[in-house]
């Protein structure tokens, strides 16, 4: 299996801090934010990571993460010209994940040390694997109706939620994905979504859900940010 | 009266985290650390500042203070190449001061007081700002004599004299750059602007008071989170959610929230 991190998003709801730090290289309390999307995805046994980015801030990445040798990784860089959605993103990467699985960790989703999805990347064999949080605000996300433990559908930032769960920020796709991208229209915001995807292989009935009780902070507030500094902070007290 | 914000600093000790950025660009809660001093100059009458930055950063002052103009400040700034201290940094502003009196601040440092007094009142010599610490060993501390007159500032002392810290932040005569000149290179490889304010303390010239509120020193991961918890708290009691820029106002309303909380 191979890695994508996404680190192409402005932050622009972070402003005044991301008029100079990138949103995914601000400080969750010790370490810059994209170093626990490595950290996890290293934990996992995965090696090759592809980290995409935005051309201006090239330069800060590649001092920070360099080759990926510190985190035991073997990272790469791609930069994205025109951001046009997650789909889009990984559609990018399709000579480079051609014939493998992979993980897509969208870099600004910070979760607790006990969660550890180590397991799903070794018993992953195809479909996708999407994982859930009870939220209490579910409308700022891709939000499950659920049947159960059972996927019926996801929908993007509903108005009126058909449960708790947000779909965080990590998924797992068989080597169909880039695939079903192609098949895929753009939203009504113009991207290729990652929730479309997702829909075709729970539609495919290919889709499984976890569901996971750690931490999890999605840091596109000033207050989220802020909230998982003080948890990790709390942690190393 | 200008003023110069010390932000060439590297904070090593914040590393990773000042891999990508300088120490004083870091965020505090919702701000970049240098907000603070910009803030505090803002809030007096002084609009001419000179930022001493580290030149692997240049670029990144140019996007979040660039001229100054969103501050009201006129904003300039000098490149300090060597890591040889803050008073190495001050002497590179001399032409910038131009004889004038000036109002220092260190760009990591993070203070909430109203400074419109202090630099109105201030004529001559020096003045440094104190606030008491829980643990002076890490700070430069000040020694008093028995009538309470400042007698020297000594840089993390085993035994400090006292528990009141320079935090920083003071204001100095022109004599500065002359006195720069006198003294020579500290044990740690740096010229040191305790040695400077020694010679105003020898002259009679050297006055001290403490600052009112709150004052932070960002210097690990720890001190860090707890100042951003801290303005958190003062942003949640102002329950001002739109403050995402500067203003003189912030600082007022910080200032307001914290008597409150006292």
């Amino acid at each position: 299996m191979k890695a994508i991190i996404l680190a192409g998003g402005n932050g622009t709801r972070l402003r005044p801090l991301t008029n100079c730090l990138h949103k995914s290289i601000l400080p969750i309390f010790n370490k810059p934010m994209i170093f626990y999307s490595l950290e996890a995805i290293a934990k996992t046994g995965i090696k090759d990571v592809i980290i995409i980015i935005s051309p201006i801030v090239v330069s800060t990445y590649l001092k920070l993460v360099g080759s990926g040798a510190r985190f035991g990784l073997n990272v790469s860089f791609k930069v994205q010209e025109n951001p046009m959605g997650i789909s889009h993103a990984i559609l990018e990467c399709e000579s480079e994940i051609k014939g493998h699985n992979v993980l897509v960790y969208l870099s600004d989703n910070i979760f607790g040390p006990d969660f550890d999805f180590s397991p799903a990347v070794a018993n992953f064999n195809e479909g996708c694997e999407l994982f859930f949080k009870k939220v209490p605000d579910p409308q700022r996300f891709g939000v499950p109706t659920l049947d159960g433990r059972k996927v019926l559908r996801l929908t993007e930032k509903p108005e009126n939620p058909d449960s708790d769960y947000a779909c965080v920020g990590l998924y797992i796709f068989d080597t169909k994905a880039c695939e079903y991208i192609k098949t895929l229209e753009p939203s009504a915001r113009g991207e290729y979504e990652v929730t479309d995807l997702n829909n075709i292989y729970i539609q495919d009935g290919a889709a499984k859900a976890n569901f996971l009780d750690a931490f999890w902070s999605d840091a596109g507030t000033h207050d989220s940010l802020h909230e998982a500094n003080e948890y990790f902070y709390n942690l190393n007290k | 009266m200008k003023a110069i914000i010390c932000a060439a600093g590297l904070g090593t000790r914040l590393a990773p985290l000042t891999d990508a950025a300088p120490k004083c660009l870091l965020p505090v809660y919702n701000q970049p650390m240098i907000h603070y001093a910009l803030s505090a100059i803002q809030a007096t009458v002084i609009s001419k500042v000179c930022i001493v930055i580290h030149p692997d950063y240049a670029h990144m002052f140019s996007r979040v203070v660039a001229d100054g103009s969103d501050y009201g400040l006129d904003v300039t700034y000098k490149v300090q190449a060597e890591p040889s201290g803050v008073c190495d940094a001050i002497a590179l502003c001399q032409d910038f001061i131009a004889g004038d009196n000036f109002l220092m601040l260190m760009g990591d440092n993070i203070i909430f007081d109203d400074l419109t007094q202090v630099t109105q009142d201030f004529e001559s010599g020096c003045n440094i700002l104190l606030t008491q610490v829980q643990d002076p060993r890490r700070f430069g501390v000040a020694d008093f004599d028995e009538n309470n007159k400042l007698i020297s500032l000594i840089e993390k002392p085993e035994n400090p004299p006292s528990n009141f810290a320079w935090t920083g932040v003071a204001l100095f005569d022109s004599k500065f750059f002359e006195y720069a000149k006198n003294i020579e290179l500290s044990p740690r490889g740096e010229y040191e602007t305790n040695d400077v304010i020694q010679q105003y303390i020898q002259a009679g010239t050297a006055k001290c008071q403490n600052l009112v509120y709150p004052w932070f020193d960002a210097g690990t991961h720890q001190d860090l989170v707890k100042a951003s918890s801290f303005v958190k708290s003062l942003v949640d009691t102002t329950k001002d959610s739109k403050r995402t820029h500067a203003s003189i106002a912030d600082l007022a309303t910080l200032r307001e929230a914290i008597y409150v909380n006292q």
